[in-house]
């Protein structure tokens, strides 16, 4: 028993013997960066009197791929034509070739507003009155100023013709038969 | 083999035993002046604790972005020493999938870029940001792109 109390206080004794913590001299840490990187934008097209065609396709709204170079088409409404394109802060007008404009690689989702204004092409035929055989009924309709423009699908005239046709032949009938009587009869 | 052991426990018996300090004395027989000293030593090991920036997300086109700041929690140094923290970093985030695709970026403090600094006392601080140029965002391909900065803490001699 002594000798176990006598072990037990030496291991103590041990365990309280203190040793010198020398610190590290140099220590430090990593940090982390991160971010992404998007894989498409959009491209929102205003206009009023004007469609537009990206890579084909109408719309309002076109998604496409970062760093892509799309194609837009515009093409004006009937008797309007495109006065301005507007690709955010920036007049693309000139830069217009044709009817189409090739975008720079898009970083970035834009707006495009296209401008068009009325406009009526010049006609060089006679009076909208006048009932020359030239004149379509949709063109006598377009110079004319004041006068009746015609209806399209118009069926009377054809309903007249048909009736013409029925009574003639009636009529052709008719003498015919007459003709054939008095030859009888002599 | 119990000789053995008991040598050991005697051992770590006397290595842990106090020593006995003798004071000087002074009596009638001391040569005049009747004077001496006494020397008090102690001894204070250095101790400090630096944090640095955590992990960061960039958003997509910042130019600027926080990156939190390296600040001295407490320090206890020697006069004539001080603690120096260092950047490492490669300076570019590259894409997780092909990393020839990168976005350069700049560690600043300030308006300065960043690489290393010295504390001497508890409270110092030094705030960070990450940079990342416009025309660089705008030449960036579309993904996932990270890279790990390194943070290393010294204890050195002053300059």
């Amino acid at each position: 028993m002594k000798k176990i109390a006598a072990m037990l206080l030496c291991i103590c004794l041990i365990a309280t013997f203190s040793v010198t913590a020398f610190a590290q001299n140099t220590a430090g840490g990593d940090s982390y960066i991160t971010t992404v990187v998007p894989g498409f934008h959009k491209i929102t097209v205003i206009s009023d009197g004007a469609e537009v065609f990206i890579d084909g396709t109408a719309g309002k709204e076109f998604t496409v791929e970062r760093l892509s170079e799309p194609t837009a088409v515009f093409k004006a409404e009937k008797n309007r034509r495109i006065v301005q394109v507007v690709l955010d802060d920036n007049d693309i007008t000139d830069n217009i070739e044709g009817d189409s404009y090739t975008f720079e690689p898009v970083y970035k989702d834009m707006i495009l507003t296209v401008t068009t204004e009325g406009y009526t092409e010049e006609s060089t035929t006679s009076e909208p009155e006048s009932e020359s055989p030239e004149s379509t009924p949709a063109e006598s309709s377009q110079n004319s100023q004041g006068s009746i423009p015609m209806q399209t699908g118009e069926t009377t005239n054809i309903a007249f013709w048909i009736v013409l046709i029925v009574l003639s032949a009636v009529i052709f009938t008719l003498s015919r038969q007459s003709s054939k009587k008095e030859k009888t009869n002599k | 083999m119990k000789k053995v052991i008991t040598l050991a426990l005697v051992s770590a018996m006397a290595l842990s035993v106090s020593v006995t300090a003798f004071a000087t004395s002074i009596n009638q027989d001391t040569p005049d002046p009747k004077k001496t000293d006494a020397v008090i030593k102690t001894s204070i090991a250095p101790t400090y604790t630096v944090t640095i920036p955590a992990d960061v997300t960039v958003d997509f086109n910042a130019e600027t972005t926080t990156f939190g700041q390296i600040k001295v929690d407490s320090a206890q140094i020697e006069p004539d020493k001080c603690i120096k923290v260092s950047l490492t970093t490669g300076g570019e985030l590259k894409n997780t999938v092909d990393d020839t695709k990168v976005i350069p970026y700049t560690v600043k403090s300030g308006e300065n870029a960043f690489t290393s600094a010295t504390y001497l006392s508890t409270g110092e601080y030094t705030d960070l940001t990450i940079n990342i140029a416009t025309d660089d965002w705008n030449k960036a391909y579309a993904g996932e792109y990270s890279d790990t900065v390194t943070f290393e803490v010294s204890y050195e001699n002053k300059v």
